[in-house]
């Protein structure tokens, strides 16, 4: 398995200034392939980046053009310039915009995982013109785990998440009490501290331990140094002694609505690909499927919310047939 | 577009006895290949067998050593020896299974639609010693209907709600004669009728084409009158739909209880617009342990010819990865 720790004389690494931010992005494959934008979720306090795309990166240069970013307040890119923007999804979908114009990369197909499927799904809907294929992975802030509708059906109030049956409109999943605080999503205090609490952490979102390797966990504890406690200050106990859960959500809503509500306007074809045994639960990732207009969705199996990790080789092997594939005709 | 009937030199029309029974098949691809099974649903009463993988047989067959069979009571196969059993579920299974016994074919990948589904679910069941993968599409009656499923509450049916006490799909109304399957006078013996009927489960209709609409009324006139001698209004004035139904179960209860057995690796393949209500396929891949699940969009029941490039690659990967 060719990855980015063990191969990295296959890419470029590059640092560029985006809207007067630092911002740190790689880029593999031949310039006259398709491009293709690999965008990451959160970082919790320890600011993973782009390296979580390990075991995917490398096999998916070799079909296309590929870059992979570090958003704003994650790995090797700057921070956003006002504090309270820290971590928020609008504000890094919007440094994502700035960086494919700059680069002038678009129109390309955009993969996002997590929150980076809420932030390509946002780019897909604001700005179709950029968008050539979209392909969202386990995303639960776009599907709204847990999030109950104004005059949801009684019947889509109990759903299954992890194997546990949870109530819509609870809004704390399972995994939460595992690694955060009550009431809140600050990883626990001292987890980050030690790279046995780091490990623990992020073994919380995989099925296979495994992949959970030392060269990663190398990575995280660089991260973290830069990182944990630039987060603990600012997304630490006094913000959360002022947000709940729910309303940390209210960043997933705009034009009034939440996403998920606005995924029928994406004009791209989709591929939605989920865990079947995600933390966020694979239930409200059906029903976020079912609003979609034109996409299909694959379920990979033994497969926690980083199914990118946990089933690597068929994870590589979807995306290269959806983005490859000509439809009939 | 390479199908079976623009591309005759690609594939054979075979005969063998199994079990007594002669027993049509079409074979393409190199014998060194890993073999790949498709077993088709039901007949819509007009005996429709294995011409319904038009497009996808020789497709399959630059990857795989591919048969597809003709069921007890389809195409070009004989009919049950007790006419009474025709189309009966577990006796075509049983027919299935020994036809890859007889073959000599397993281990190797099968994959079936609709009730099709039914009968790969009951041999990787059976004999899991014969499967190496299992391919379910769009398969309703290895699902169940929500009247069946404790606790499933109402479902949607392609933009539809249905009623949690319903043994009925919504698309019954336009096809079948009420309280039964069916179908209405002229659906299974004039051309216009089989193609809206046969058409009911397509969302491409263009994929219902004169070539393979010439098969279907070749194989009406043979099979038509039989159904409607042992399907028709004497079998449905004994039977009801629930009851019928029953024959879907093994040991007792419906095969889906017994679905979470299969450690095979499985994927199961289901419609966006399925008309059997792609909430049931979401609920039947959960009860899979071993399974991956993927959903086609602008897809039908046969889903196969509605989305044929994406069914063909999806299953080529599938079926050929390590």
């Amino acid at each position: 398995m060719e990855t980015l720790f063990n191969s990295p004389e296959k890419y470029k690494k590059h640092d560029k200034i985006v809207d007067g931010y630092k911002t740190h992005f790689i880029e593999g494959g031949f310039d006259n392939n398709a491009h293709l934008l690999l965008v990451h979720g959160g970082s919790a306090a320890l600011g993973a980046g782009l390296y979580r795309w390990w075991p995917t990166f490398l096999p998916l240069c070799k079909h296309f053009h590929t870059f992979a970013i570090d958003e704003l307040g994650h790995g090797f890119t700057d921070p956003p310039r006002k504090e309270e923007d820290l971590g928020n999804v609008r504000v890094r979908a919007q440094h994502v915009i700035d960086f494919i114009d700059q680069e002038n990369l678009g129109p390309l197909y955009l993969l996002g995982q997590s929150q980076g499927g809420w932030i390509v799904t946002f780019i897909s809907i604001t700005r179709p013109d950029l968008v050539r294929k979209l392909i969202l992975v386990d995303s639960g802030s776009t599907a709204g785990s847990l999030v109950k509708n104004e005059g949801e059906a009684d019947s889509q109030k109990i759903q299954e998440i992890d194997g546990e049956k949870m109530e819509i409109g609870s809004w704390e999943l399972p995994y939460f009490k595992k690694i955060f605080e009550p009431g809140t999503m600050m990883p626990k205090i001292g987890m980050l501290e030690t790279r046995s609490g780091i490990r623990e952490y992020t073994e919380a979102f995989s099925s296979n331990h495994t992949m959970v390797t030392d060269e990663y966990i190398d990575y995280l504890e660089k991260t973290s140094k830069r990182w944990t406690k630039y987060y603990n200050e600012r997304r630490g106990k006094n913000f959360w002694s002022k947000t709940n859960v729910a309303g940390q959500h209210d960043m997933y809503s705009f034009d009034g609505k939440h996403i998920r509500e606005q995924v029928h306007k994406i004009k791209a074809p989709t591929l939605f690909i989920a865990g079947k045994n995600s933390c966020k639960g694979i239930d409200p990732q059906f029903q976020l499927y079912k609003k979609m207009a034109n996409a299909q969705m694959h379920v990979l199996n033994q497969a926690n919310h980083f199914c990118w990790w946990d089933q690597w080789q068929d994870f590589n092997d979807l995306v290269i047939w959806f983005l490859g594939r000509t439809q009939n005709n | 577009m390479k199908t079976l009937f623009n591309s005759r030199d690609k594939w054979k029309s075979k005969f063998a006895t199994i079990d007594g029974y002669k027993t049509h098949y079409i074979e393409a691809g190199k014998e060194n290949k890993k073999c790949l099974l498709l077993v088709h649903g039901g007949a819509c009463e007009v005996g429709m067998g294995n011409y319904r993988w038009y497009a996808n047989i020789v497709p399959l067959s630059e990857t795989f050593h591919v048969f597809a069979i003709d069921e007890l009571g389809h195409g070009y196969t004989d009919s049950p020896r007790d006419l009474h059993d025709l189309s009966h579920i577990g006796v075509r299974a049983n027919h299935v299974l020994k036809f890859i016994e007889t073959l000599d074919l397993g281990p190797l990948v099968i994959a079936g639609q609709s009730q099709g589904g039914w009968i790969v679910t009951y041999i990787a069941l059976k004999r899991p010693d014969l499967v190496e993968k299992l391919i379910l599409i769009d398969s309703g009656s290895t699902a169940g209907r929500t009247a069946e499923i404790a606790n499933i509450g109402s479902i949607e049916v392609d933009g539809e709600k249905i009623d949690g006490n319903t043994v009925d799909m919504p698309y019954y109304k336009d096809l079948f004669e009420p309280g039964t399957m069916m179908p209405k006078e002229g659906l299974t013996t004039t051309r216009d009728g089989v193609r809206k009927y046969v058409g009911s489960f397509f969302y491409n209709k263009s994929m219902v084409t004169e070539e393979f609409l010439d098969n279907l009324m070749e194989l009406s006139e043979k099979w038509h009158q039989l159904y409607t001698d042992y399907r028709g209004k004497e079998y449905w004035k004994k039977t009801s739909v629930a009851e019928q139904r029953k024959q879907l179960q093994i040991d007792g209860v419906h095969i889906r209880e017994h679905v979470h057995k299969i450690l095979i690796p499985t994927l199961v393949i289901w419609g966006k617009n399925s008309n059997k209500g792609l909430d049931l396929g979401y609920m039947l891949y959960k009860l899979f342990p071993n399974a991956q699940f993927h959903i086609f969009d602008q897809a039908n029941h046969f889903l196969w010819l509605d989305q044929w490039k994406d069914f063909n690659t999806l299953v080529t990967w599938f079926g050929s990865k390590q």
